[in-house]
């Protein structure tokens, strides 16, 4: 299997999952504006990508791997397959995003909020432009935290996922605790991307690329597990 | 092509599942991988098709090392058990297997389906063990590859299907000879099919042999009990089976002069087998 194979088989897995997706997002659109506000820097429809690309991501490993094992391909193959469906998949979601916000907002005047909307460029193609690739850098570095996740679990042994398994949870935990008393701090970073969306995009894709060089070096070595 | 394990470990923790192994696969043959549980055949088999890693030594194909090597590993194919085919049906796959190898013969594949009487439409997760195996079964026959590893490849297939599957090994291997290498513990159903015998004993290899060699090794003789004792005493006897009054007495050594009054035959693999690994502790 080469990488054009793989590629296409990878990209083929997700099709069913993707237009379930934006059907139930359209049939959400279509019933009731539910937490959408034109005042809000940001959409239901943004933040649930962001989720079903980091559950997408988590998604993605296991199988893959074991079915290009089995055709004779190399670990290389499916990550770079991978990668190249993940980047196919990150700016296509950031295209359809933005055209049904375009849509839903500008032609059929519904109140929805977008981060691109906040952007403080007043060119509106630019504007545009960096909507698209903020929220390109930033699903590809959700989905690459999700298969980082899913790849680190699959090398651990059971009681390594359970040190790791806690220890996230309750590093989690305590960082809601820590947090708190940065709240301005906080927000301040979330306003951030719309003054310079193009250097917080920078930084997604250099903690995605990092992430995901972490993610190699687990996957080059790595041995199919039979259970 | 010439597929060589050089001094090949491999270690799960504190277990040694392979021990310095020694192998070479080379020419058109089928192969008979067996060994009993825990032997290391298929640690073998995974470490050859890219699963994992040895710990020590290696695995060439015509001097090419095959660890992540897309070009040797499109050279083997392995079924087993746990082969992974997703969620996809027999059609789909047929349709990968014949973008993926271009000696794979979906005609062939598509022919043998219809023997097998297997439902191409339904996904390999919701076939039957049985029929699980089949689609493995007809995917391996078709595939034509150099190299061509079979793990229990009847595993729960019914006696009509495992009979049809070593027919069709048959037929495939005749129209395109290659390396088959069959790993099964149903030793008396393929014997007759083995040309030659490798045995896995606690991580070593133990046997590597034609099965003419291998089996001319020893002999069976059978007559009325006191006849057969008679003969036997003395001799190295590795296993024995009374139907009424009639001893059958498998020997292990020279054929020596047999009185009249006993029937001599050859020695059955699966009995060589069970004296060779039979003792609980690796010799």
């Amino acid at each position: 299997m080469n990488t054009a194979t793989s590629f296409r088989l990878q990209l083929k897995e997700c099709r069913s999952a993707l237009t379930i997706y934006y059907i139930i997002i359209l049939l959400i659109f279509a019933i009731a504006s539910i937490g959408m506000s034109s005042d809000s820097s940001t959409s239901g429809l943004e933040a649930s990508t962001a989720w079903f690309l980091f559950v997408y991501g988590m998604n993605t490993f296991r199988a893959n791997f074991l079915f290009h094992l089995q055709f004779g391909s190399t670990r290389k193959t499916l990550f770079k397959g991978w990668l190249f469906s993940t980047g196919t998949i990150c700016l296509g979601m950031s295209l359809i995003n933005l055209i049904l916000l375009l849509v839903l907002s500008l032609l059929l005047h519904f109140p929805i909020g977008s981060f691109v909307f906040s952007i403080q460029i007043d060119n509106v193609f630019l504007r545009l432009i960096a909507g698209t690739v903020y929220y390109f850098c930033e699903y590809l570095m959700l989905t690459s935290v999700g298969y980082l996740i899913t790849s680190g679990f699959y090398r651990l042994n059971k009681t390594g996922k359970w040190i790791v398994g806690t220890l996230m949870g309750g590093c989690g935990m305590l960082a809601i605790f820590l947090i708190e008393p940065f709240e301005s701090y906080i927000d301040a970073i979330f306003l951030y991307p719309s003054s310079h969306p193009f250097i917080v995009s920078g930084i997604f894709l250099v903690v995605a690329a990092m992430i995901l060089s972490f993610c190699w070096l687990l996957i080059r070595k790595m041995p199919a597990k039979t259970a | 092509m010439k597929l060589s394990c050089h001094n090949l470990t491999r270690k799960f923790g504190d277990t040694t599942a392979l021990n310095g192994v020694n192998l070479c696969l080379d020419e058109p043959k089928i192969y008979g991988l067996l060994g009993r549980n825990g032997a290391g055949k298929t640690t073998l088999l995974r470490l050859i098709t890219n699963y994992i890693q040895p710990t020590e030594g290696s695995i060439t194909l015509d001097e090419q090392n095959v660890w992540e090597n897309e070009k040797a590993q499109h050279q083997i194919f392995l079924v087993t058990e746990t082969s992974y085919f997703a969620e996809m049906n027999a059609h789909k796959l047929i349709q990968l297997m014949s973008e993926i190898y271009p000696s794979f013969d979906k005609q062939q594949c598509l022919d043998y389906a219809k023997r097998f009487e297997l439902d191409l439409n339904k996904k390999y997760t919701a076939l039957s063990t049985g029929y699980k195996s089949v689609l493995r079964a007809v995917l391996s026959l078709s595939v034509h590859t150099p190299f061509l590893f079979l793990d229990e490849p009847t595993l729960g297939m019914d006696a009509f299907h495992r009979e049809l599957f070593y027919k069709l090994l048959i037929e495939s291997y005749s129209e395109s000879p290659s390396c088959i290498l069959l790993s099964t513990h149903l030793i008396s159903e393929v014997e007759g099919l083995l040309e030659n015998v490798i045995i896995l004993d606690h991580g070593k290899v133990l046997i590597d042999e034609s099965s003419e060699q291998l089996l001319a090794q020893g002999y069976c003789v059978s007559g009325r009990i006191s006849d057969v004792d008679d003969y036997c005493s003395g001799k190295n006897v590795i296993g024995s089976s009374v139907v009424g009054g009639l001893k059958t007495t498998a020997i292990l050594g020279e054929r020596e002069q047999v009185p009249d009054t006993l029937e001599v035959t050859g020695l059955s693999l699966q009995q060589l087998f069970v004296q060779l690994v039979g003792s609980e502790n690796p010799s």
